[in-house]
């Protein structure tokens, strides 16, 4: 046996080790990646371990889908429970958030307004089911007293009606004993603001003359000496004639109904007035068309005339009035009366009478009395000109 | 020249049995899902990276053929693409699984393989080999930090072999005698 059939596969190994201790220093030396054969082999497997992934996948969503189950129910039950406790957290955290917030809105107007205020929690209602009073977690330590007013950053509450050592009673707006003093923001009236027991307050004591619009606002006068002047109240949303005075119904801004924190006023200074909205021009009517006094005549615009002057004034009608005033005239003209000129003790003519017959203004005189009809009752009665058509 | 699978045997052996042997189709789909799962199942089982399945393929095929040259070959073979999907530098494997395909197919020539037993044994014993030379190669060769455990290793050897006693009759199914 020869050395090399002796140590044939020997060499084999020595060869096939040595080769790749080769590539090995070749590639630390290099840095070579050998990138290729990475590509090759990671290519052959790659769609490989892609349909294995694939078949994995599925295999144990059914199989724990579908199939392992064991334990589902307890799990569904825990599961249920968590949710519940993480829903009553999230209503908690979900009424703490809303309160921050109104506490937020309530400081930031705080800073805004000039008046002094101190911030008050509503801790319950009043006992009167028929009142609507509040009571708030501020009282004499804090500084509150008995007249003073409660506002919100929507508008005013009330006032405070008596004020114990930690507590105190407020009454609302909407109350039916409750008043403020008010002034509208456009018309700047002024009015006694008066609640009635339900969503709608009463503004007292506007004259009819005063124009006021649905949906002007409404502030504080300050002449009640609680409220200063200038804090929102509401928006009017309908007006009524009243007997004596206007009734104009205002619906307050402040969520009077759902009060959670509010603020006292300690020391009131009055705002200024927001500037007033500029008022619309009174629109007239442009005057009726021109009717023409004879068949064929045409008129045409031209300056108004002057109706004291006979000379200009114009031989067509103008208003509804000028047409009454020529029909009575003409009925007067038609019983031999011109009106204005009549004498004294002359009765006045018969209005009822009816309009003469165009182009009979003048009553022809009764030659004879008309022949009562066969069977007609005779009477005595003068004979009234008519306008209806005779036979 | 003599065939290479007798060379060393000594002629008081007993004969061994005909070998019977894989599909090559059979063999190539063997290899590649090896490697395959070898990259997949660490994904899901994460305590499977310490597995070498592609050393158990070449401890497997290379007992089948008793040719020392065609063990080496798959254990080159199937070594260099294990490294292909490594970050690490190719050759690696490739020279530990060199190594350990021509070891077994030697082994083959003189123990009879086909008892699941002798197999699970020297698939342990193979897997010690296997960490040795890639302790060597690693550490000692090219420098790199290497963490030696003998005991993980051990127990690791224990693992291989079982699975190799579960393993390899079932790939014994799909054997063929040889033509």
């Amino acid at each position: 046996m020869s050395f090399w059939a002796r140590y044939y596969n020997t060499a084999a190994l020595i060869l096939a080790v040595g080769l790749q201790l080769v590539l090995l220093g070749y590639q630390v030396r290099r840095d070579d990646d050998m990138t290729l054969l990475r590509a090759w082999t990671m290519g052959a497997i790659a769609p490989i371990n892609k349909g294995l992934h694939s078949s994995f996948d599925f295999v144990a969503e059914g199989w724990t889908g579908y199939v392992w189950l064991i334990g589902a129910r307890d799990e569904n039950e825990q599961l249920q429970r968590d949710l519940d406790k993480v829903r009553l957290e999230n209503q908690e955290l979900r009424r703490d958030l809303a309160q921050l917030q109104r506490e937020q809105t309530l400081i930031s107007y705080q800073e805004r307004i000039a008046s002094k205020t101190i911030l008050a929690e509503v801790i319950g209602g009043g006992a009167n089911a028929n009142s609507k009073e509040i009571i708030l977690n501020r009282g004499r330590r804090d500084g509150v007293l008995p007249g003073m007013a409660i506002v919100v950053a929507d508008g005013i509450v009330g006032k405070v009606l008596a004020a114990y050592p930690g507590s105190a009673l407020a009454l609302l707006i909407d109350d039916a004993d409750s008043g403020a003093g008010v002034i509208l923001a456009d018309s700047r009236v002024r009015g006694l603001l008066r609640g009635q027991g339900e969503r709608e307050c009463l503004i007292d004591y506007v004259e009819h003359e005063v124009k006021v619009s649905i949906g002007e606002e409404v502030l504080t006068s300050g002449e009640d000496r609680i409220f200063p002047k200038g804090l929102p109240v509401g928006r009017v949303t309908r007006v009524e004639s009243g007997t004596d005075f206007q009734e104009i119904y205002a619906v307050p801004y402040a969520p009077l109904d759902r009060l959670d924190e509010v603020l006292v006023i300690v020391e009131g200074v009055h705002e200024e007035l927001p500037p007033r909205r500029p008022q619309l021009p009174e629109t007239l009517l442009p005057l009726p068309p021109l009717e023409p006094s004879a068949p064929g005549e045409t008129l045409t615009e031209a300056a108004p005339p002057d109706d004291r002057n006979p000379a200009q004034r114009p031989q067509g009608l103008l208003t509804d009035a000028d047409r009454i005033k020529k029909r009575y005239r003409d009925i007067a003209a038609s019983q031999g009366v011109r009106l204005g000129e009549a004498k004294i003790g002359a009765g006045p003519p018969d209005f009822n009478a009816g309009a003469p017959v165009e182009g009979e203004t003048e009553p022809a005189a009764p030659t004879a009395e008309p022949a009562p009809a066969p069977g007609a009752p005779t009477s005595s009665a003068p004979a009234v000109a008519t306008s209806e058509p005779q036979p | 020249m003599m065939p290479s699978r007798v060379v060393g045997r000594s002629p008081l052996a007993k004969p061994l049995r005909q070998p019977t042997l894989l599909h090559p189709g059979a063999t190539l789909a063997l290899a590649i899902s090896a490697l395959s799962l070898q990259v997949f199942l660490p994904a899901y089982i994460p305590s499977a990276r310490l597995l070498d399945l592609p050393l158990l393929v070449v401890v497997y095929l290379a007992s089948l053929r008793r040719h020392v040259l065609i063990g080496m070959l798959v254990g080159l073979v199937i070594g260099v693409a294990q490294d292909g999907l490594t970050h690490g530098p190719i050759g690696i494997f490739g020279i530990t699984k060199t190594i350990v395909g021509y070891a077994v197919a030697s082994l083959s020539l003189y123990v009879e393989m086909d008892y699941p037993g002798a197999r699970s044994v020297l698939t342990g014993f193979f897997f010690l080999v296997h960490q040795t030379v890639f302790w060597l190669l690693v550490g000692g060769l090219l420098g790199r930090h290497v963490s030696v455990d003998p005991a993980r290793a051990l127990m690791l050897c224990a693992v291989h072999a079982g699975l190799a006693l579960v393993l390899f009759p079932a790939l014994d199914r799909s054997r063929r005698t040889t033509p």
